[in-house]
């Protein structure tokens, strides 16, 4: 019977579970990561619910986290003095490009005929800092005029793709990655391509994550960037592995397919566990 | 104008930050212990200053926790590496700043979170590296992440949150942690009233928690 007083009840979620007769010693471990992807997702509408099962699961994997460390984790090492001058000289030469970068990629999107069509590699450096570093509410602000921009460009590319390679040639691989489990996660290593249709439609195949086991929840395919911070979804897995890249998203900025599962509980985001990922080149 | 060395003074000043310990020599004197804690509005200001890619707010949080992403850059890629990687953390964190979501997870955390996947990417690199000379097939070039690197970040995480606590809270919350105690026999042991003790444990796991949550927030 667990105690009722909700501060008793952090206490025992923070210790080491009681031995269940039958159990063997690798419930404890098994046990702490249910519970950290149970906890996920669902834990916002339980904020300041004191002594709810999302809390508990939380402070049961805090509980299990603390009771690992060692004196190495609790001794920092000091970083060098210079470190921070490089970290600020460096998002000073960031800054100062995004300035100047932020006009260009306006114009050039907006240019019929622009490269948009060139590839990933096209839109990759200076072009992916302002889209990745505006804040929130210009990003906001800007969307619906990107998106129009980006309209016109698939629509110009799409002509101009359709009159030069008209009669269909195959479509070309524009770019491949090597998509590996991670570790711990069950699966295959698999080949996945972005190829490029004659219509200047990309698709993402070759991810069907065959051996996946049967999720709890289902699985989702996203293309994620470097950082593994921005993300876009394309949506659930399916089958047969394809799936469409919108056509505004820029693979240069967001190379790195990755395969999450999702609980099925209405959240759109990234759940934060990915069981597959491979970096396109 | 990014967030330079030559203007941060003024943006720290500003937002009227405190920078974290191990820069000292300036804090603000008002705590009652030397190795004070840095409380839960000072930490929240950073947070949403970062959020909003406040002037300054890359400082405050390299300040923070620089020491946090460094170490553990370090014992992951080694020392040659760890600079590199601490940078690229911070660079990429800051690029990103409007994703991060202080309701979702600290800041600690969150960096920790980007920290990993850095390491990765440093590590893979290096693998890549080696493999390109030994070349001995697909098959074993499994991706080096391995789990205990992740465990490792979270470790150091509540480490660093544990570090964090006024000692007084501290010592309540280890015994939390590492003793049998009931709330009463802490508050013997530590001569602070019940009421207090229970109220201390409760916040101070809220705040640890947000440290796991934050690297959640990293997928």
């Amino acid at each position: 019977m667990p105690p009722r007083d909700p501060d008793e009840r952090l206490l025992a979620a923070l210790r080491p579970p009681v031995p269940v007769p039958g159990d063997d010693d690798h419930a404890d471990g098994e046990h702490d990561d249910g519970d950290a992807g149970e906890h996920r997702g669902v834990d916002r509408d339980h904020d300041g619910d004191e002594g709810g099962d999302d809390d508990l699961a939380a402070i049961r994997r805090l509980g299990a986290v603390a009771r690992d460390l060692t004196d190495d984790d609790r001794a920092l090492d000091e970083p060098p003095a210079a470190l921070w001058a490089g970290i600020a000289a460096r998002a000073d030469d960031e800054g100062n490009r995004e300035a100047q970068a932020a006009p260009i990629t306006a114009t050039d999107a907006g240019a019929p005929g622009a490269p948009r069509t060139a590839g990933p590699a096209g839109a990759l450096g200076a072009a992916r800092r302002p889209g990745v570093s505006r804040s929130r509410a210009a990003r906001t602000g800007g969307t619906r005029w990107l998106l129009a921009v980006a309209a016109v460009v698939v629509v110009v590319a799409g002509l101009a793709a359709a009159v030069v390679a008209r009669g269909g040639d195959e479509p070309s691989v524009v770019a491949r990655a090597e998509v590996l489990p991670l570790d711990g996660a069950v699966g295959a290593p698999a080949t996945a391509e972005v190829v490029e249709e004659d219509g200047g439609v990309r698709r993402l195949v070759g991810v069907s994550g065959a051996d996946l086991p049967e999720p709890d929840g289902f699985y989702e395919v996203w293309l994620l960037d470097e950082d593994a911070v921005g993300m876009v979804s394309l949506g659930p897995l399916r089958d047969d592995g394809t799936y469409e890249v919108p056509g505004g998203v820029d693979l240069g900025a967001f190379p790195v397919v990755d395969v999450s599962v999702e609980p099925s509980d209405g959240d759109p985001r990234h759940s934060g566990v990915s069981v597959l990922r491979g970096t396109l080149s | 104008v990014g967030g330079g060395h030559g203007s941060d003074g003024v943006g720290l000043s500003t937002l009227g930050l405190r920078y974290g310990r191990g820069v000292d020599g300036d804090t603000t004197g008002d705590e009652p212990q030397p190795d004070g804690g840095r409380d839960d509005a000072d930490r929240r200001a950073v947070e949403v200053a970062f959020a909003a890619g406040t002037e300054g707010a890359l400082e405050a949080a390299y300040r923070r926790h620089g020491r946090l992403v460094y170490s553990f850059a370090r014992r992951v890629v080694g020392p040659e590496l760890a600079d590199e990687v601490t940078q690229d953390v911070f660079l990429a964190a800051w690029r990103s700043h409007h994703r991060f979501d202080a309701d979702r997870g600290s800041l600690a955390g969150w960096l920790t979170g980007i920290a990993r996947h850095k390491v990765a990417d440093a590590l893979r690199r290096q693998y890549r590296a080696d493999a390109r000379v030994e070349r001995a097939g697909r098959l074993t070039l499994a991706e080096p992440e391995p789990a205990d690197v992740d465990a490792m970040a979270q470790r150091m995480v509540i480490a660093d949150g544990l570090a964090e606590l006024r000692p007084d809270i501290r010592e309540m919350v280890e015994l939390a942690f590492y003793s049998d105690l009931t709330h009463e026999q802490i508050a013997e042991r530590t001569g602070r009233p019940l009421g207090t003790v229970k109220s201390q444990i409760r916040r101070s796991l809220a705040t640890l928690r947000r440290h796991l949550e934050g690297m959640d927030a990293t997928p």
